[in-house]
């Protein structure tokens, strides 16, 4: 295993700090502080722009290093955001400017991360135009009716959570009233799913096993727009979400004849709700995914039609202590007519697709410590995903963070198995000021 | 009993602290003794932030040779303590002290509305500092009968997320104070009992009914007679030494209503403290219900949150 000198002196770092807020036996007299003194008058301004910064470094070490990938890390990057926030009664504008040094993939850019402005009116309607995060459904890291992109080459290496979903080209238009709210997203361009293409991790070709490819796979963009709608609400303590979407597969779905990966038409309806129950709360989330393009589900080069199910229950078990369980099923519908139509060597997915999730959060020293321990395990494909990570407040500027991401399975192929080579330590370290 | 509001709502107190001899904290009182309304606010986490009002008739109906027992007079501080006004919106900041004399700070808006009277509220906190959790809001829908309902929502994510029911006596966003301080403990958990009378305060003493469900062997808290507001509340372990106190610093007379705009929540073992200062108090401004929903949440509400 290779580590770097950063990781073992950050974590060498962390232990003294995480060490010091045990308290004393002793009864000690209180400091006598005068507020003025202690505090200053130190109140934010009344001016409508706020304006924050954030620069974070992150590395994340391979746990084995072996010929699959071209490198012995999956993160190596420093990113700033400059955030701008515009609030007056009559509009809000926000502007998330970002800067980032890749240094895995030789990336240096600046880019405009967010950028809306927001229009609230007096009847219940809010509209947000521009480059916006947008987000729903119950499930926690398992998504059904959220066709929001989401970026996986951000998932398992440490980022922050927030990097998995990023910002979408969007019109929102939202209304809200006493029984009924409305959801609406329109997307003038296409935005599919950051799947991996091999720049970063590696994973399983067919043929050549869990490689990095030589060149990132292509895929083909798709200029067209795509929208989403969601309707809900709550009776009862139990709150309802119904969804429609009018779009593509989020993922490649398609091969064309020169074998070039794309995405194919695809609509999707589904429901979902929350209730509190036992003490926890219970989310149950169904969606049903319509594969235009092969509506029989015989061309094995397009993608069938799915049923997703996904069934959640969290509850405080202990003081500090919060357990989350999650069961998914991905059904794969017509599924004779794909398997009776592959191709020799196509991989094609288990006709249901299980997954179980289990996190256990424990918030300790005050909540200066989060500890989040989460476990994806595939009882069809026989894979597992162990993703942890700690992090640790030691002042309103700094944080650090650091886990792991483990990934393993029987098969090279199936859905987390095939990325177990890109397993990893990571760690982050975070500067926030104003 | 809401121990938070309690702590943080108290009218006359000059006497009393000066009484305490304490020495160390100047408690400024800005109203006279019997002013026709008494309450302090609400302003508070998320709950933080009750606002308080007794109604001058209730302090006149409590004179001072009348015998209340002790439920009695947790009822009527409960009772003072929390439903002042019909809505209140405080600017609010926390500055949590470690023992080591490390510092962190909180910075949030919040907004309430009562419900009933003596009943259901709802609060609406949108925190501002520190500048990683800006956006940040947190809303609560209190039910004195049952769990509160409570939504986090974090902007980067665009993610509102219910959050289950939990521990009461845990810390509020890693500040000294707990939930429960916050949102209120219900009178009928304790027994009560009436320790000490003077001229101006009741000091009563309570104990878990169930007192595994506790960190305390038991806890004091001081009573002003007349406004039936809580001075202090001090927490003691099986030893009987104090462990946990919380105070008020720092009264100011806002609206016509009395309002707590500094208190400190203290750690007596390690030295460790939480203050808390409130600025920019308004009350009654008239919230709408639908201001406590997921559109507050994912759309701050800057109409209501802006200060006059």
């Amino acid at each position: 295993m290779k580590l770097p000198l950063g990781l073992i002196l950050s974590m060498g770092l962390c232990w003294p700090l995480t060490s010091v807020t045990q308290p004393s036996d002793q009864t000690r007299e209180q400091p006598q502080v005068e507020l003025e003194d202690e505090w200053g008058d130190d109140w934010q301004s009344d001016s409508p722009l706020q304006i924050s910064h954030e620069v974070s470094y992150g590395y994340a070490g391979l746990i084995s290093v072996d010929d699959s990938n071209f490198k012995d890390s999956v993160l190596n990057e420093v990113r700033s955001k400059s955030k701008f926030d515009y609030q007056s009664t009559s509009y809000s504008v926000y502007f998330e400017l970002e800067l980032l040094a890749d240094a895995l993939i030789d990336r240096y850019q600046a880019n405009a991360y967010q950028l809306n402005l927001l229009k609230s009116f007096d009847s219940g309607t809010d509209v947000r135009i521009g480059r916006q995060v947008i987000t729903w459904g119950t499930g926690d890291l398992v998504f059904l009716n959220d066709l929001f992109s989401k970026d996986w080459k951000s998932f398992f290496n440490g980022r922050d959570d927030s990097y998995l979903k990023p910002p979408v080209d969007a019109l929102r238009v939202s209304h809200y009233t006493d029984t009924l709210n409305f959801d609406l997203a329109w997307q003038p361009d296409f935005e599919s799913d950051q799947v991996l293409t091999g720049e970063r991790y590696s994973f399983y070709l067919p043929g050549a096993g869990r490689i990095q490819p030589r060149s990132e796979l292509s895929i083909n963009a798709t200029q067209r727009s795509e929208a989403a709608l969601r309707i809900f609400g709550a009776a009862s303590n139990i709150e309802w979400s119904l969804y429609g979407y009018r779009g593509f597969f989020k993922s490649p779905s398609t091969v064309n004849e020169s074998g070039e990966l794309g995405f194919s038409r695809m609509d999707s309806f589904g429901a979902s709700l929350l209730t509190p129950l036992w003490g926890g709360l219970f989310n149950a989330e169904f969606s049903q995914y319509l594969s235009h393009d092969d509506t029989s589900g015989r061309d094995p080069l397009i993608a069938n039609s799915q049923q997703r199910f996904l069934l959640g229950f969290e509850s405080e078990i202990a003081s500090d202590f919060t357990l989350g369980v999650q069961a998914y099923l991905e059904k794969t519908l017509d599924y004779n007519q794909l398997s009776g139509n592959a191709l020799m060597g196509q991989v094609i997915p288990a006709e249901n697709r299980t997954m179980a999730t289990f996190r256990l959060t424990h918030q300790a020293l005050q909540q200066r410590l989060l500890n989040s321990f989460m476990l994806f395990y595939s009882p069809s494909d026989q894979d597992y995903y162990l993703r942890y990570s700690s992090r640790y407040v030691v002042s309103d500027n700094w944080k650090w963070i650091a886990g792991i991401n483990f990934m393993q399975g029987q098969s090279e192929q199936t859905f987390l198995s095939q990325l177990e080579n890109n397993s990893n330590l990571f760690f982050r370290v975070q500067l926030s000021f104003e | 009993m809401n121990f938070l509001n309690l702590n943080l709502n108290f009218g006359h107190v000059k006497s009393d602290a000066n009484r305490r001899g304490d020495g160390t904290i100047a408690i400024e009182v800005t109203r006279r003794r019997f002013c026709r309304r008494t309450s302090v606010p609400a302003v508070f986490l998320m709950v933080i932030l009750s606002s308080y009002s007794v109604r001058g008739a209730a302090a006149e109906d409590a004179p001072m040779d009348d015998k209340l027992n002790a439920d009695q007079i947790v009822a009527k501080a409960s009772l003072s303590a929390y439903y002042g006004g019909d809505d209140g919106r405080t600017l609010a900041r926390m500055r949590i002290v470690d023992a080591n004399g490390r510092k962190q700070s909180r910075q949030f808006t919040i907004l309430r509305k009562d419900l009933v009277e003596g009943g259901e509220q709802k609060f609406l906190v949108v925190f501002s500092r520190p500048s990683d959790v800006k956006g940040t809001a947190f809303m609560v829908h209190k039910k004195p009968d049952g769990e509160d309902d409570r939504w986090l929502y974090l902007p980067a994510l665009d993610l509102v997320k219910r959050i289950s029911a939990g521990d009461k006596r845990t810390s509020f966003v890693g500040t000294h104070y707990f939930y429960e301080d916050v949102s209120g403990r219900s009178p009928k958990l304790d027994t009560h009992q009436i320790l000490e009378e003077t001229d101006s305060t009741y000091i009563l003493q309570h104990r878990a009914i169930d007192s595994a469900s506790v960190e305390f062997e038991s806890y004091k808290t001081w009573i002003d007679k007349v406004s039936f507001l809580p001075l202090k509340i001090e927490y003691y372990d099986g030893r009987g030494n104090a462990f946990r106190r919380i105070e008020a610093l720092e009264v100011k007379l806002i609206e016509e209503v009395n309002t707590v705009t500094k208190a400190k929540v203290s750690n007596l073992s390690d030295g460790s403290f939480t203050l808390l200062e409130f600025r920019k108090i308004n009350y009654n401004l008239g919230f709408p219900d639908n201001l406590f929903s997921e559109r507050s949440l994912r759309t701050p509400p800057v109409n209501w949150l802006k200060t006059k």
